[in-house]
């Protein structure tokens, strides 16, 4: 499950200034939004081709390919359409392909 | 360390005070005239009876920013710095405020490049007043001592959470002898326990320090820290009367007063030059001529009420500092005249006086001179700065 | 498939946590790779201190935190002392089973840093240093930094009419490391991860100061195609400008040293950065590569035959 990994919980700016931290410190690994609509294209698995060495789970910059249920699979709240994994990608399992509008 | 009454010079006691607050770090760098300070501490580090991380840092840069990581994991945090080495942490001086870092440091006041000096004046301490730190002056060796240790409880109470500088006259106040009540551990102990962090890296409860916040955030944070500092008023008193308690001294909190009860002419000053400053006042009150003197104790936070409150009824009031902010005038006068601004027509008339720069010495006759100026001409009219005793005269 | 996948993935002992994820910077940057490989190596026992600069411009944009483990922006020119204060505060604290970990750019180790760092290794603190190199002030949009190579295209030092990019050559930072005698330094490629991971591990085992220089190709600042990141990781190695080396017990390691290097041309062909140099300057490139790499295998034939006390070990007299 992406959930497990990365909890995105949407955020208001507060308007009142207790329910602002007092310091400029708050609890680690809090994401109110994800990167989807950064991306011009996005990656599609070709499961039969791949041997699972894990090249493109290990380039990601973005911590988007995950294996679920035996199988590598993008978080596409997370995924930004760079398009390393295709290309590190040595027996062309993944191909990248347009967003559609 | 030798605890009861000792002959200690001014680094001494507040290194004593600084061992018996136990600090789990220290950042150790010399410059002086604080050298002495890093150098008690080290030797009884190095018997063993200061029972710390003692860090060489290769700067004071470092030794501030080291300050900062220690105090991210909850460790409690002590260094001490003048003048240069001031200004080369000025950034993290800023960064420690900001991050409400309860880190306590001692400056021994000195004079600022260019012309080189390494003697006492004020002017290192003043120019960092907008970093964000409390900044508290000590005026002889035993409140230096006694400050230290109140300055862990302020700075670690989670209602001011903001680093604390404690400023000592350079030579005039580090160097000399005075005799110095230091107390049993078991009491400093019993008056400052361990550090209970507000917040801090947790490998439980993984936090995230020292973030970036953007237009439409930074201004509640900045509010937050204004209101953390300006409550360390009150919170210093809180703690001077808990330190009576324990230690049968009180300091009183942001001001000291002398004889300004019915006082005509009062000269405002920081640090140990209200000392001579009170024998001055004393001989004037003896010839009948009412003069008072007072001390800021704590200059930021700005206790501008109590200022306002104190100098109610007095004629005319004459900011004397070892400082002046070049291009316009004294900087403690600047405020002063801005903190008794709201009074209207019954503010006291202000005339502000620079003397002691570079070390230079204030004997008590210029002093005297100061109140029968004050007392004749009144305030001034306008920013000049009165140079008490340059050496140098205009052909 | 399935199990070959499971296989690797347990091989690889990464374990399914991401602790840096959601952050801001560029789709396809090289950095990010080279600080969510170290983190999930290094698990979440760890404290963290990012200077000014990519990293933490990206991951702590309140509300946002992309790290999921304790970490902390420092000043820029601070990164080491911050580190240096937490790990004594590690030992007063009695913390056990942690690990102080930074990640500071190219300006924020070998200009800015360079002195907090010194002294960091020289106290022998016990933190690890992680430079993800990617030889220039990136953050700030591509000025030229101590470790920007020669003839490189930057904001500052530009491919103009007179000067053709940076004169300067990339300064010998991972010798100044190993002149200090430092326990444990290396040289990385996010090109080649699983060499990184080891060096990582090594580097976590060290009961002191350990530092790794891991290249982290910028396609933004470099001028390359979005997707290049990896490959120019490759090729940085496969061609001898980055080598992978090692320096241990004084003495110094090349992890590979080809028979043959490719092309340079294959390497700086893909970067704009270097889009403006003539065959002259590809020469030079090369003959100074060749030089290099002699110099390296002399060091490392010293260390090999070399008696302990003329090795640069930091020494150190605990009672």
């Amino acid at each position: 499950m992406p959930e497990a990994r990365a909890k995105i919980v949407p955020w208001k700016a507060p308007q009142l200034l207790e329910d602002y931290p007092a310091w400029p410190h708050t609890p680690s690994g809090r994401l109110v939004e994800g990167h989807a609509a950064w991306r011009l294209q996005r990656p599609l698995l070709d499961q039969s081709l791949c041997t699972g060495c894990l090249q493109c789970y290990l380039l990601c910059p973005d911590a988007a390919l995950a294996v679920e249920a035996g199988a590598l699979a993008v978080d596409l709240r997370l995924c930004k359409g760079c398009g390393v994994c295709a290309k590190e990608c040595k027996r062309s399992a993944i191909q990248m392909v347009l967003e559609r509008s | 360390m030798k605890t009861g009454l000792q002959f200690l010079a001014g680094n001494e006691a507040v290194a004593a005070g600084a061992a018996l607050a136990r600090p789990q770090v220290v950042a150790v760098y010399p410059i002086t005239p604080q050298t002495t300070i890093v150098e008690r501490l080290a030797d009884w580090h190095a018997n063993g009876e200061l029972k710390c991380e003692f860090l060489h840092v290769e700067s004071e840069h470092s030794a501030l920013s080291a300050a900062m990581g220690a105090s991210a994991l909850g460790a409690r945090t002590f260094t001490a710095t003048s003048s240069q080495g001031l200004l080369y942490m000025c950034e993290c001086l800023h960064y420690a405020a900001g991050g409400r870092f309860p880190i306590v440091m001692v400056n021994a006041n000195r004079a600022l490049a260019l012309p080189w000096n390494i003697y006492g004046d004020q002017r290192d301490s003043l120019s960092q007043l907008e970093s964000g730190w409390i900044q508290l002056y000590a005026s002889d060796a035993q409140e230096a001592l006694d400050l230290t240790l109140q300055a862990f409880r302020l700075a670690e109470d989670p209602r001011v959470a903001t680093p604390v500088m404690l400023n000592v006259d350079g030579f005039a106040l580090t160097h000399t002898y005075e005799p110095v009540q230091v107390p049993e551990p078991a009491q400093a102990d019993a008056f400052l326990p361990a550090f209970k962090p507000a917040f801090h890296m947790d490998l439980d409860a993984p936090l995230s320090l020292g973030f970036s916040a953007g237009p439409r955030d930074n201004t509640a944070f900045k509010i937050h820290q204004h209101r953390g500092c300006l409550a360390a008023e009150s919170v210093l008193e809180e703690v001077d009367a808990e330190f009576a308690r324990h230690f049968g001294r009180s300091w009183g909190g942001a001001l000291e007063p002398w004889r300004v009860d019915g006082a005509e002419a009062v000269v405002v000053t920081l640090g140990s030059l209200s000392g001579e400053l009170r024998g001055v006042v004393d001989a004037l009150r003896a010839e009948g001529l009412k003069a008072g003197s007072l001390r800021l104790r704590l200059l930021r936070p700005f206790p501008a009420e109590a200022l306002r409150r104190a100098l109610a009824g007095v004629r005319v009031a004459g900011v004397l500092e070892k400082n002046v902010s070049v291009g316009f005038e004294g900087t403690v006068c600047s405020q002063v005249r801005a903190a008794l601004h709201p009074l209207g027509a019954a503010a006291p008339q202000v005339a502000g006086f620079t003397g002691g720069l570079g070390g230079r010495d204030i004997p008590a006759a210029e002093l005297r001179a100061v109140f029968l100026r004050l007392l004749e001409h009144g305030g001034t009219h306008d920013n000049a700065v009165g140079w008490i005793d340059p050496g140098v005269r205009d052909a | 498939m399935p199990e070959a996948l499971s296989k690797n993935l347990s091989r690889l002992g990464l374990g399914a946590d991401e602790p840096f994820v959601g952050h801001k910077a560029c789709a396809g940057c090289g950095g990010t790779v080279a600080l969510r490989l170290a983190l999930k190596a290094l698990g979440p026992r760890v404290f963290v201190g990012v200077p000014a600069g990519c990293m933490s411009a990206v991951a702590f944009l309140y509300p946002q935190m992309a790290f999921g483990v304790n970490a902390m922006i420092s000043t820029f020119a601070g990164t080491a002392s911050l580190l240096s204060g937490m790990a004594a505060a590690v030992k007063a604290l009695g913390i056990r089973d942690a690990h102080v970990v930074g990640f500071a750019g190219d300006g924020g180790t070998a200009d800015i840093g360079i002195q907090a760092l010194s002294g960091a290794i020289d106290r022998g603190d016990r933190i690890i240093y992680i430079c993800y190199d990617n030889e220039a002030y990136m953050n700030t949009g591509v000025q030229k930094s101590g470790l920007t190579p020669l003839g490189a295209s930057t904001t500052t030092s530009p491919a103009g009419t007179v000067l053709r990019g940076a004169t300067a050559s990339k300064k010998d930072f991972f010798g100044i490391i190993a002149a200090h005698g430092i326990p444990y330094a290396a040289t990385a490629s996010i090109g080649y991860p699983h060499d990184y991971l080891r060096k990582v591990r090594k580097a976590a085992a060290v009961d002191g100061p350990s530092y790794i220089q891991v290249l982290a190709p910028c396609p933004t600042g470099w001028g390359s195609a979005i997707d290049s990141a990896g490959e120019l990781g490759r090729l940085a190695v496969d061609c001898g400008l980055w080598p992978l080396r090692e320096f241990e017990g004084g003495m110094h390691r090349l992890n590979r040293d080809p028979a043959r290097f490719s092309p340079l041309a294959d390497y700086l062909g893909q970067q704009g950065r270097f889009k403006h140099l003539d065959a002259g300057m590809v020469s030079r490139l090369e003959r100074q590569r060749d030089e290099r790499w002699k110099t390296l295998r002399q060091w490392e034939e010293f260390g090999k035959q070399a008696k302990p006390g003329q090795l640069p070990i930091a020494e150190e007299v605990v009672p």
